[in-house]
């Protein structure tokens, strides 16, 4: 009967809910990357066989792109929006949205909190928290 | 219903692949991950390289599926454990693989936050994590882990192989206490005893109220010294973000010890807070190219499905024996760290019947260690 009687916060729910889909999608896109990157090795941005080679010899990040990258340089954490048909943008794109489902999920929760939604108390104290948590994920971003 | 309940945890699973939350989406991930790092690493063997290649596809899809079966289990290992998966990872790889440090702790923060991230859905829908503190925490983690990354980045630049020795030697050091007080048990209580909020706990209004199973009914918790755990666990994230191993060894002690948090709750919370912490610690080393898409991509899926599959086991599972397996890995970790550091240096390089000796003694003692908690 307790066990009833107990409501789980909405807020919880949402950013639970919203961090859990957003990595499984992430993680389902990231499988299929290094397939697509293998099978048309002339279509990535980095050359994969390079870089496994160039990873286990111990070289940095710099060299690993400056040896395997077409354009010779990292070509940024955005570069899946370049061309999304070659392997390891798509590779990029599973990752980098999985590394980003922070930002949804603080902005979802700030809203809950902000407009008390789905029966939740509202919060001004936990809406600038999330707000906050937000801003520091976008900082870290693009900074 | 009850019929059900009675049920072993796989036939459970069977019977109700198609319902999501958590078993549709288990299966397809597990699917997916079989065809990708099992059916190709097969379908590999018959395609050939490109002429230029210095290696083959088998030997690359070899690396990629080893990596992802390392990740799954350090991800399994984890969360059984609660303790996440960068305090395996990024000591035993800075300590035995020639990687880059600075990739290894990018690696290493993939390795720390997604199993942490998938397991937050599953918990704040039993009320078990304190949505509020979670968010909370987030803050003086995710502020000290982004310093952190800066800082080893900066580092790795400025200092070279020099740099990389210290970090390693000082990664040691961290390791060995982490030892130590995985072996000793440390001051964790179930239910802390507080009896009054400070106005700092009360303004932040962090007593979330849940259903405790085990006891049958609801548990209201108090919890206090909230500014004191908020400058703590801001030298947890810089640590954890300096290094790469996340921070779930230090948080969960930290809610439990300095906060008086109930310590099934404190697992709880220290998933989200680490997890979303590492959300902002990992940009600094996405955008030095830290991250490389074809390295990342099977240690993230790894965690993602070695989470969702531990946390399923940890129901029927003994913890204790995974804490003693703990124990007897930091123990080798540690040693492996600081030979390296020392071989960096140029001031002694071990041969390998020492290591292998050594390794030795930890498996010696990790069975001690089993049969004296049977006693």
């Amino acid at each position: 009967m307790e066990e009833q009687k107990m409501r789980i916060p909405f807020a919880g729910i949402v950013i639970g809910d919203t961090l859990y889909w957003v990595c499984i999608i992430g993680a389902l896109i990231a499988l299929i990357g290094p397939v697509v990157s293998l099978l048309a090795p002339a279509n990535n941005m980095a050359d994969p066989f390079k870089i496994f080679s160039l990873v286990w010899e111990g070289k940095s990040s710099g060299e690993i792109w400056a040896a395997a990258a077409a354009a010779g340089q990292y070509p940024g954490p955005l570069f899946w929006m370049q061309d999304l048909s070659k392997g390891d943008a798509i590779t990029q794109l599973g990752v980098w949205l999985a590394c980003s489902c922070s930002l949804p999920a603080a902005l979802f929760g700030g809203i809950v909190y902000l407009f008390g939604l789905g029966g939740a108390r509202r919060s001004v104290t936990y809406f600038i928290i999330c707000m906050f948590v937000a801003f520091m994920i976008l900082y870290a971003m693009l900074i | 219903m009850e019929r059900t309940e009675a049920l072993p945890r796989w036939k459970v699973a069977l019977k109700n692949w198609y319902k999501p939350y958590p078993w549709l989406e288990l299966f397809a991930l597990c699917a997916a991950a079989i065809a990708v790092y099992v059916g190709w690493l097969l379908i590999s063997m018959s395609i050939e390289a490109p002429p230029e290649a210095a290696v083959s596809t088998f030997y690359v899809s070899s690396w990629i599926s080893g990596l992802f079966l390392a990740s799954l289990g350090i991800g399994f290992i984890g969360t059984l454990g609660g303790i996440g998966g960068g305090v395996i990872w990024s000591p035993v790889a800075m300590a035995f693989t020639p990687m880059d440090s600075v990739i290894i702790r990018a690696s290493g923060l993939v390795v720390a936050m997604f199993n942490a991230l998938v397991a937050t859905g599953p918990l704040a829908r039993t009320g078990l994590c304190n949505i509020r503190l979670g968010i909370f925490l987030m803050i003086p983690v995710g502020v000290g882990a982004f310093v952190g990354a800066k800082s080893a980045i900066f580092v790795a630049a400025a200092f070279g192989i020099t740099g990389e020795a210290l970090v390693r030697m000082a990664l040691a050091c961290i390791i060995f206490a982490l030892f130590l007080y995985f072996l000793l048990g440390g001051k964790k209580t179930e239910y802390p005893d507080v009896k009054e909020e400070d106005a700092f706990t009360r303004f932040f209004d962090f007593r979330l109220p849940y259903y405790e199973p085990s006891a049958g009914k609801v548990i209201d918790y108090k919890l206090h010294r909230g500014l004191l755990f908020t400058i703590a666990v801001f030298f947890v994230g810089l640590i954890g973000g300096f290094f790469g191993m996340g921070g779930g060894w230090a948080i969960v002690p930290a809610l439990n010890v300095i906060m008086g948090c109930p310590l099934k709750v404190a697992a709880a919370v220290s998933m989200t807070g680490l997890g979303m912490g590492s959300c902002v610690s990992v940009w600094p080393y996405f955008k030095a190219g830290a991250m490389i898409p074809i390295v990342i991509a099977p240690l993230l899926v790894g965690q993602v499905v070695g989470g969702v599959l531990g946390a399923q086991v940890l129901i029927g599972m003994k913890a204790a024996i995974v804490r003693f397996i703990l124990i007897g890995v930091l123990l080798f970790t540690s040693f492996g760290l600081f030979t390296k550091g020392l071989a960096l240096l140029g001031v002694v390089e071990l041969p390998l019947w020492s290591r292998l000796g050594f390794m030795g003694v930890c498996i010696v003692l990790v069975f001690y260690l089993i049969a004296k908690s049977k006693e």
